[in-house]
């Protein structure tokens, strides 16, 4: 009877790691990408072996702005070719965030700084803040697309309780399409 | 009668000669830890001192070396100079950055009920929430509204290319204006580029101005440009309900949400339906 109740209760746990799978999967399809992180840090543990699982909650994170939470995922992808890629993937994001956020609040020379670029926006602002800055320290920060003119990012530090937030936002022909919110 | 009083005490002295060794061997290490540790430290600054005298004696020596060698340096200089032009000249520079990309082959193996991805949508800004960031995607099937009659059809599928054109290089001056001179340019940029985050953005305004008419006037420009952006279809319906076309409203909005299965436009329909939007 023991043993029937334990197999039991460990194939119900498999059985739910493999729902929150699906939802996960399925959440992430469908866009909504802070719920994808949020069930993805509540089932981590019982699915940390599973490195499509922990992709896709570092890319839900990613994409809902919760940079920080990259850092777990990006230690724990390493045993597929595909998962060292979104490992580096992953860190260089973290890291250009970090590398920004202290550049802006401190001063922080980062013009010799020289890393792989993303897609992701904030990689894109990295990218043209070492480029252009030109050793000045503002509070504001305006740069232009360089594939395309009618796209210009605003950097800039809002003043907050605990900490100044870093905002980045993306404006096409005048009017702010994306906003990006990061401390 | 035995006296309990003297055996505790015989047996606490008895406990105390059993732990006396531990005591000894443990306060021991403790001073020889102190010991060691003020030793290392102190060695420490002797070394650093000693480096800066000897460094001292150092430098006049190795400045008298210094101008020799810069001498001879001078001459070969001169040889390699040409040499090391013509490398230079052969090889390319690298400014290209090595660009990473996800990888997420293994999504597509899934097969679980899909929808298309949300598009990008303009946001306000607002300072205490996070905003979701929105990608444009091709959608599955391209619903297109009557305006006369709210009549909705399936299409083909279809993607609706964003038109852009190149407007000159236009430095953003950050002024506070009327919200009116501020929309009327907002208007004359859409009807020149036909940028539904343009569109969307004027249909909100609107809407908050409380002119509902223009307000769905624009969402439903907005998405017969492009008909995946959920808040256009939200303010639409919203914009209906407000006209007084609640039962239009809701029949677009079960239409959206069959093929979208938006949670926004689920939580609109069901707020209508209770009366809790009206």
């Amino acid at each position: 009877m023991k043993k029937l109740l334990v197999t039991l209760f460990l194939l119900s746990n498999i059985a739910n790691a493999q729902d929150a799978k699906n939802e996960l999967f399925r959440l992430y399809k469908n866009g909504a990408y802070e719920d994808v992180c949020r069930l993805g840090f509540n089932n981590f543990a019982s699915n940390s072996s599973d490195e499509e699982f922990v992709t896709i909650y570092a890319m839900g994170c990613l994409e809902a702005d919760y940079i920080d939470r990259l850092a777990v995922p990006t230690t724990v992808l390493k045993f597929t070719e595909q998962s060292r890629a979104n490992s580096s993937y992953f860190a260089t994001i973290l890291f250009q965030k970090k590398l920004l956020y202290y550049a802006l609040m401190d001063g922080y020379d980062i013009s010799n700084v020289s890393l792989p670029t993303t897609n992701y926006i904030l990689s894109k602002v990295f990218d043209l803040y070492i480029k252009h800055h030109k050793d000045e320290k503002k509070r504001l920060y305006v740069f232009d697309d360089e594939k395309d003119k009618n796209i210009k990012y605003k950097l800039y530090l809002q003043e907050d309780i605990k900490t100044d937030k870093m905002i980045i936002e993306k404006i096409e022909d005048g009017v702010v399409t994306e906003q990006h919110i990061y401390w | 009668m035995l006296d309990v009083y003297e055996l505790e005490q015989k047996h606490k002295s008895l406990a105390l000669k059993r732990l006396k060794p531990f005591i000894l061997l443990f306060v021991s290490i403790f001073i020889m830890l102190i010991v060691l540790f003020i030793f290392f430290i102190n060695r420490q600054s002797n070394t650093i001192s000693q480096v800066d005298t000897s460094a001292k004696q150092e430098i006049p020596q190795i400045k008298e070396s210094l101008v020799t060698l810069t001498i001879q340096e001078k001459e070969q200089n001169a040889t390699m100079q040409d040499t090391q032009e013509q490398e230079q000249v052969s090889q390319p520079t690298k400014e290209q950055k090595l660009e990473l990309h996800p990888s997420l082959d293994f999504l597509d193996k899934v097969q679980i009920s899909t929808i298309a991805e949300k598009p990008k949508q303009p946001i306000k800004q607002t300072q205490t929430k996070q905003e979701e960031s929105a990608k444009i995607a091709t959608p599955n099937d391209e619903i297109v509204v009557d305006s006369n009659s709210l009549a909705v059809k399936e299409v083909e599928q279809k993607q609706a290319p964003l038109v852009k054109q190149i407007t000159p290089d236009v430095r953003i001056n950050i002024l506070k204006k009327d919200g009116d001179s501020e929309l009327e340019d907002v208007i004359k940029r859409f009807k020149n580029n036909n940028n539904p985050s343009l569109s969307l953005f004027i249909a909100k305004k609107y809407y908050q101005m409380g002119n509902f008419d223009k307000a769905y006037d624009y969402a439903l420009a907005t998405n017969n440009i492009n008909n995946n952006i959920e808040d256009s279809w939200i303010i639409f319906a919203k914009s209906l309900v407000k006209l007084d076309r609640k039962d239009e409203a809701m029949q677009t909005l079960q239409k959206y949400i069959s093929y979208s299965k938006s949670q926004a436009a689920r939580q609109l329909l069901e707020d209508i339906k209770i009366g809790k939007f009206k």
